[in-house]
């Protein structure tokens, strides 16, 4: 199956590939550009630590972390690594692994289609044994130690764990230095096989770049499967959160806050509608062109470091959150709080609405201009089940009157968890 | 890709680069100044208020309601440190006119919006307006104290402190706490005016439609501004200490950090970028494939060239027990290389890696504005299709003989479990 998408609002377009071999493919082709970007990913990621295939009866349960290591462990093959493979096309390769996806990608400007065939050839050949797999164990309990200092990561999981009571998405994306220590070939294998199925991926190409050519290399070395049917389940996850505050020590020159909303989990174009309408929301009664937000500068409760996030979603988990640098962070949460059940009661300005409907917009024409945005938008669209222009379609249709209802509909200020990171008192 | 000089001033000078490709219109005013490191306070403070207000747009809320209606346009100062030039930064950035809804001129709005920041900022009786300062004022004394929450960055900023001990550039470049409490809204101002006398202006125009009469209208804007611009000097190489000095600093932390400062005399630019690529500066360099995908002894372990100082820098995240391994595995690295022991399939993917990443410049506004910008500070007229050719053109001798020339200067570890002073 081979469809073109066009954007109404602007008028992009790429073309849409369902692949014989199971694999969706997106292709951008950006005229005037030298560079290429692309993306090889699968819906794994470290939520999925239990899954069943068709047929099978047990659940699965596999060690926290797992998803992050087989990310490392991919880049070698039998004959030599990955990055080997690369260095001799110029291309700039890297991957990442976060909580519901894993993507290996790479961008050049050169020798675009033979580091394609790298990408798609290693992905596809993994090979781990039993002491490659126990070396890599001291670089990845090296980047976990790197993330126990990070202040900012450090408050968000925090956050997601005072948050969630069962769900994976509140254990650290690359595990622990104890539960990494339980992985070996076999596991990865099992995960690789289960997980790396092409009716399970995608593949995202964006930039100076010919849709025949891409497709030429994938009929050549994808390699047909069957869909295995997987079943991921994530535990019965309550409405309620664990704690309203949590508090941990870390060498810091100012305390850091994160508050976080559970909201109800939500998927595809709800989800999507859902996204857009919050991120307005929070833009627009938390801003910096709002009083509440000049009010708490000009009183120091906050710095500019202060800022409204992305809504943090995936497969059962919804966060809206902020956050920043506070001295007196309980009085930052009472004070946002009030602010949000006030405009559940009295509404805000529609013209500010519209006004960050714009700013919205602004921002997805400025990716529409990046190779690298482009791929990256192409691959989270088909993660979240949606098409690659369907946000700023979506945006132009949302009204304030949809918005407004979302917020006294959906944000529930009981369910806020407030979590700060600060130095030890002495 | 069109690009023009024009000038609005003694040592002021427009750049545009017009590319119908893109979507977004930037527009960045770089400020020059030589580094006075007991200016950097006033200076910090100052772009920062420069951004966050306006006589027009007199508190940073009207100031964000302008940048929302021009489609969340971009506003934002910088300072930083090239050699022995302070760089000081006002850009912005908005979508292309053409995709503006109302048919808005989205990039005069632009350039009008940076004039009025720069040129007619929020002052009342010679001096910055009360409010506007002490918001900034606190920003910058929290910017400073927040210093050590990146770990990372922290560790190569001591070591930099201990590599260039006496040097403009060791300083902070916000300064420190000291010197913010001295500052009052008065002195601020007097600083503003400081640098719009004295900087060197490079001001850079990128998009599909730069707006007509970009230099007419500066040449406007800075009429009256006397003028007397300080020659700029970036080359500032540090001296090598006689023996590497050691510095350890405990820390609350659970990761220790490694970073390693050699010197040079740089003969040749290319050479010593395609050095620090071969060495550490790509992940199929000799740090990478050996201190960690061999030894697994740390995440990262890279290398870094610090502009206008004949330095290389090299950082690493360690387990406190391996620190003294990883030390002597980057040695043996940098002893292997100065043996010529690495592979000419090395030093060529090196080069096209290089090569890569020159070529992919002109696919964003940043990467043309900088480019433009090192053609400036490094007197280098030629083209990036120039420099491709002289990087393909380097030989093996050449980069043994940058790695000959690197002596170890400072060895800082952040060590883990400690408490901080």
């Amino acid at each position: 199956m081979t469809e073109t998408v066009v954007s109404r609002q602007t008028g992009e377009k790429c073309l849409h590939v369902r692949h014989k071999s199971g694999l969706e493919i997106y292709i951008m082709e950006m005229e005037g550009y030298r560079s290429s970007f692309a993306l090889f990913g699968t819906k794994y990621g470290s939520i999925n630590t239990r899954f069943r295939l068709r047929g099978e009866e047990d659940y699965a349960e596999v060690p926290e972390g797992i998803a992050h290591y087989l990310e490392h462990k991919l880049f070698e093959n039998e004959d030599c690594d990955a990055f080997a493979k690369y260095a001799r096309t110029g291309a700039n390769a890297n991957a990442y692994t976060s909580f519901d996806r894993t993507a290996y990608l790479f961008g050049c400007s050169e020798h675009f289609n033979e580091s394609l065939e790298i990408l798609l050839s290693f992905v596809q050949e993994p090979y781990f044994t039993a002491e490659t797999v126990e070396k890599e164990q001291g670089i990845i309990a090296q980047e976990i130690r790197m993330n126990d200092d990070e202040p900012g990561w450090r408050v968000f999981f925090n956050m997601l764990k005072a948050m969630y009571h069962v769900h994976p998405v509140r254990i650290d994306i690359a595990g622990t230095v104890e539960s990494i220590r339980q992985i070996n070939a076999d596991l990865l294998y099992r995960c690789y096989n289960t997980f790396y199925n092409l009716h399970n991926m995608v593949l995202s190409v964006a930039g100076n770049v010919k849709a025949d050519e891409v497709l030429e290399i994938c009929d050549r070395l994808l390699k047909p499967c069957e869909d295995i049917g997987l079943e991921e389940v994530f535990p019965e996850e309550p409405d309620t959160i664990v704690q309203p505050y949590v508090e941990s020590h870390l060498q810091v020159g100012f305390p850091l806050f994160n508050l976080g909303f559970k909201l109800r989990p939500m998927e595809g174009q709800e989800l999507m509608r859902a996204e857009l309408m919050s991120s307005i929301l929070l833009e627009a009664i938390l801003g910096p062109s709002t009083k509440i937000y000049t009010e708490m500068l000009e009183e120091g409760l906050i710095n500019s470091e202060f800022d409204t996030d992305s809504p943090f979603t995936g497969s059962g988990f919804f966060c809206l959150s902020c956050g920043g640098e506070s001295k007196q962070p309980e009085v930052v949460r009472d004070r946002i709080i009030a602010e949000l059940r006030r405009v559940q009661v009295e509404g805000f300005d529609p013209e500010v609405f519209e006004r960050i409907k714009r700013v919205h917009y602004g921002n997805m024409i400025r990716a529409l201009g990046n190779v690298e945005s482009n791929a990256s938008n192409m691959l989270n669209a088909f993660m979240s089940k949606v098409g690659p222009f369907d946000s700023i379609d979506l945006l132009a249709e949302i009204t304030y009157e949809d918005a407004i209802r979302f917020l006294r509909e959906e944000l529930d200020t009981e369910k806020a968890v407030l979590s700060v990171v600060r130095s030890q008192e002495v | 890709m069109n690009i023009q000089t024009a000038s609005f001033g003694e040592q002021m000078e427009l750049i545009t680069i017009t590319e119908p490709k893109f979507k977004t219109v930037s527009m960045m005013c770089m400020m020059l100044l030589p580094v006075i490191p007991e200016r950097n306070s006033a200076y910090a403070l100052a772009m920062s208020i420069l951004t966050e207000s306006c006589r027009k747009y007199p508190d940073y809320a009207s100031l964000t309601v302008k940048l929302d209606t021009m489609y969340g346009a971009s506003l934002n100062s910088s300072v930083s440190v090239n050699g022995g030039v302070m760089q000081l930064v006002v850009s912005g950035s908005t979508i292309a006119s053409r995709y503006a809804l109302a048919g808005e001129n989205l990039a005069a709005d632009l350039a009008a919006l940076l004039c009025d920041c720069l040129l007619d900022p929020n002052v009342k009786d010679g001096a910055f307006e009360e409010t506007a300062y002490r918001i900034e004022r606190k920003e910058l004394l929290d910017a400073i104290e927040t210093e050590i929450n990146n770990k990372r960055g922290y560790a190569l900023i001591r070591a930099k402190k201990t590599a260039f001990c006496g040097e403009p550039d060791a300083y902070p470049v916000y300064g420190t706490k000291e010197d913010v409490e001295k500052l009052t809204p008065e002195s601020v101002y007097a600083a503003y005016q400081e640098i719009l006398r004295r900087a060197v202006f490079r001001f850079y125009c990128v998009g599909p439609d730069v707006p007509e009469g970009l230099a007419e209208q500066l040449c406007t804007a800075f009429q009256g501004v006397e003028r007397c611009p300080e020659p700029l000097q970036y080359h500032a190489p540090s001296p090598c200490k006689s023996a590497p000095e050691s510095v350890t600093e405990p820390m609350d932390v659970a990761q220790s950090k490694l970073v390693m400062v050699f010197k040079a005399p740089e003969k040749n630019r290319e050479a010593f970028r395609l050095f620090s690529a071969v060495f550490g500066g790509t992940p199929f360099s000799l740090l990478f494939t050996n201190v960690r995908e061999k030894e697994s002894l740390c995440y990262y372990c890279a290398s870094r060239v610090i502009n206008g100082k004949d330095a290389l820098m090299v950082d690493s995240g360690v387990e406190l027990a391996n620190a003294e391994r990883t030390r002597e595995a980057i040695l043996e690295q940098l002893a292997a290389m100065q043996r010529g022991d690495f592979t000419e399939e090395l030093l060529d993917n090196a080069k096209l890696a290089m090569v890569g990443a020159l070529r992919g410049i002109g696919d964003t506004p940043t990467s043309c504005i900088f480019e433009q910008y090192e053609r400036f500070y490094t007197g280098d007229p030629g083209d990036v299709e120039e420099r491709v050719q002289r990087y393909l053109a380097l030989t093996k001798e050449q980069i043994v003989d940058v790695a000959k020339s690197l002596t170890l200067d400072t060895v800082y570890l952040m060590q883990q479990g400690g408490a901080a002073e």
